[in-house]
């Protein structure tokens, strides 16, 4: 009976965090977006509590606990404060309109489902059914850093991809190894930094975070 | 862990902390090719036994004779980077292009640049391999922005953006081949290259597929393959030309290195996906670069497509997978990296005389530059593969692995490439050969603005002309790890 809640409970957590992907997709603000990037990791932080709690598994406590300092508090603060630090605009610049994103959201949802479907009969745990989802949320990731033209809704997207990958090694292996989440959480912190670094520089040079003011490169 | 693999990364840590310590930039110039000349010392004693066969094992460190290869490439080009850095960076300095802060930002962060490539060739566990090429990444972002101005945080920017996504669907490919292995290797060492290796024939086909096709495209995008290689001309034009020779010559090799490592194991697993998807990103990757290389008009991207050219041809001698073609590969990547810095180093030395990269505008290569203009065009005949230098040998292989195996459609693709390349490559070096130089434009020559240049070149056409026995029983003995180690 227990077992049974905690499952449901994992279900209803990967589902809103898939729905908050879908809802970025769908926002124009800046400062929304960072707070949906927040919640969405606060949910895979009880997500991975949940886990370790039913699988008996206490390395995975350790990447809940990582997981709600560094991606619900610390990288939405720096974010925000990079933000502020250069006064980007409060709009956020769409290169396809709302609908469109929308559309295109829902087709990358039905083609993860279609291409996860022959792997899960070879998965064994009961938080499989997660798998499509996270493979959603890394592609919803990938087309918010494609269609959205500033510098920090491309650090966003990247770590919501980052957030659906860390869904998916939950959902089909209960996590990696700790030094496997240890090693990705580090990268990830230190790309974050880099990329606030250069998002200055960019600003600097630019007067604006505004990437499509990086077309000068080409042939 | 043996004495010499304490003293190897002993000699990594203590050349890191001096270049870090030392904030004069004339000393540090000094001080770095040294440094680099002691690692590689230490890191060819370390891996003599490997070469001669006893691959090394022990906890997390590994090296057997493929990663021997990639790491004593590394170090002969990353001394000649450090030696040439010292007349190019120096003269960056002296027109106050950089400043002295910036140059020792750079010295520190070469370093500790060639020594984590080295050491992503020394573990075991795939998941350090990854952290070792997401490292590399990080590390030389900065080297690759350390100009500052539009054009060089543009390039930094798009590079570490899509290196950063790669790198993330590379660990997406890595946790479903970790799902993979479950049931089948205790989780603690489901990562480790060994064991995927040991229990490939049992890992679960349907995650195997799905995971290295992930694993492929993520590192792939690292390595430059088509169409994920936008960010590589942006940074090779942009990076300092030593950044832009050990970038092209040896950090696409850090990622080509981890395909590879899935590579075999998936060919265990799941024969023949992995070989049909590079096959297809090697020829997308040749195609695409050698219609880039014709039209391209700056010098430096010119050579960043060549880049992507070469890595599709090693991508092609993997995709055809017979021990010859792999051979070939092995043998196109070793030659790539010897002589791709030539070229880059070359056009540093004219990019710093004429002060620009354009093609169109240099002229009278022959007068003002007379050294360059040698080893560029030397450089150029080199890399499009006329004999007798390395890479003649490389695609003369790759050529009878694909007649052997019996792909003659892939052949005739090769040939027609290879010549839109030749032709492409030698229009544009022979261009700036003629004309008349403007007044006053006088390549310097140092000893370290030619010597690194001289002797990789020298080393090309050596190894073309004299391959030694030693050397083939080297790529043989890797060539056997492939299919079932």
């Amino acid at each position: 009976m227990e077992t049974e809640l905690i499952s449901n409970l994992i279900d209803v957590c990967a589902v809103f965090m898939l729905l908050l992907s879908v809802f970025t997709m769908a926002t124009t603000r800046m400062r929304p977006l960072v707070l949906m990037f927040s919640a969405q990791s606060a949910f895979l932080a009880a997500m991975a509590a949940l886990v370790a709690f039913n699988s008996d598994n206490p390395h995975i406590y350790i990447m809940a606990g990582l997981t709600l300092v560094l991606k619900v508090i610390v990288m939405p603060w720096m974010l925000i404060l990079i933000m502020r630090r250069i006064n980007v605009d409060k709009e956020v610049q769409l290169s396809i309109g709302i609908p469109g994103s929308l559309l295109l959201a829902g087709a990358l949802v039905l083609i993860s489902y279609y291409v996860t479907e022959p792997l899960l009969g070879s998965l064994e745990t009961m938080e499989r059914n997660s798998l499509a989802l996270s493979m959603s949320m890394i592609l919803l990731g990938l087309l918010l850093m494609c269609t959205r033209k500033k510098a920090i809704t491309e650090t966003i997207g990247l770590l919501m991809m980052e957030n659906g990958l860390f869904l998916g090694a939950l959902a089909i292996s209960h996590g990696m190894p700790l030094i496997v989440e240890l090693a990705a959480f580090f990268d990830v912190m230190v790309a974050v930094i880099i990329i606030g670094i250069f998002a200055n520089r960019i600003n600097r040079s630019f007067n604006s975070v505004d990437t499509t003011f990086l077309r000068r490169l080409k042939e | 862990m043996t004495p010499m693999l304490l003293i190897m990364i002993c000699t990594m840590a203590v050349s890191c902390l001096l270049c870090f310590v030392c904030r004069n930039p004339r000393i540090s110039a000094v001080i770095m090719p040294i440094c680099t000349a002691a690692v590689t010392v230490a890191v060819v004693a370390f891996l003599l036994p490997v070469i001669n066969g006893e691959p090394y094992d022990d906890g997390m460190f590994y090296a057997d004779s493929m990663s021997a290869l990639f790491a004593i490439l590394v170090c002969i080009v990353g001394t000649a980077a450090s030696v040439y850095s010292y007349s190019y960076i120096g003269r960056e300095l002296e027109e106050g292009e950089l400043l002295s802060r910036q140059v020792t930002v750079y010295y520190t962060l070469l370093m500790l640049f060639i020594c984590i490539m080295v050491m992503t060739f020394m573990v075991r566990s795939m998941a350090v391999v990854w952290l070792g090429v997401g490292a590399t990444t990080l590390v030389s972002t900065f080297l690759v922005g350390i100009y500052t101005n539009n054009e060089s945080n543009e390039a930094a920017w798009k590079y570490i953006i899509l290196c950063s996504v790669g790198i993330t669907i590379a660990l997406a490919g890595m946790v479903l081949v970790y799902a993979s292995t479950i049931g089948v290797i205790d989780s603690s060492l489901a990562m480790n290259w060994t064991d995927l290796m040991e229990h490939a024939e049992d890992l679960d086909p349907n995650l195997m597929r799905m995971g290295t096709a992930l694993v492929i495209l993520g590192f792939g995008t690292k390595v430059g393959f088509v169409p994920m290689h936008t960010w590589l001309p942006d940074a090779h034009s942009q990076a300092p030309s030593p950044i832009s020779g050990l970038l092209s010559a040896v950090l696409l090799n850090c990622a080509m290195y981890g395909v590879v490592r899935f590579y075999m194991v998936s060919e265990i697993t799941i024969p023949g996906f992995a070989q049909t998807m590079l096959l297809a990103f090697g020829l997308l990757s040749l195609a695409v670069a050698a219609f880039l290389i014709v039209q391209s008009r700056d010098l430096k991207r010119m050579l960043a497509y060549s880049s992507i050219e070469n890595m599709g041809l090693i991508a092609i001698g993997l995709g055809i997978g017979s021990p010859l073609a792999i051979s070939a590969a092995m043998m196109q990547m070793a030659a790539h990296s010897l002589t791709k810095p030539v070229l880059f180093f070359s056009a540093g030395n004219i990019v710093q005389t004429y002060g620009t990269r354009e093609m169109a505008r240099i002229r009278g290569l022959k007068k003002a530059a007379p050294f360059s203009c040698f080893t560029l065009t030397a450089g150029a005949l080199a890399i499009i593969g006329v004999p007798p230098f390395m890479i003649f040998m490389g695609e003369l292989t790759l050529f009878s692995a694909a007649a052997e195996a019996g792909h003659y459609l892939l052949m005739a693709a090769l040939a027609a490439l290879l010549t839109v390349v030749f032709a492409g490559m030698m229009r544009n070096v022979m261009s700036m050969h003629s004309g008349d130089p403007l007044e006053g434009r006088k390549e310097r020559m140092t000893a370290a603005s030619t010597l690194p240049i001289a002797c990789l070149l020298g080393l090309s056409l050596a190894l073309g002309l004299f391959f030694p026995e030693r050397l083939s029983d080297w790529l043989d003995s890797i060539v056997a790890m492939f299919g079932g180690a």
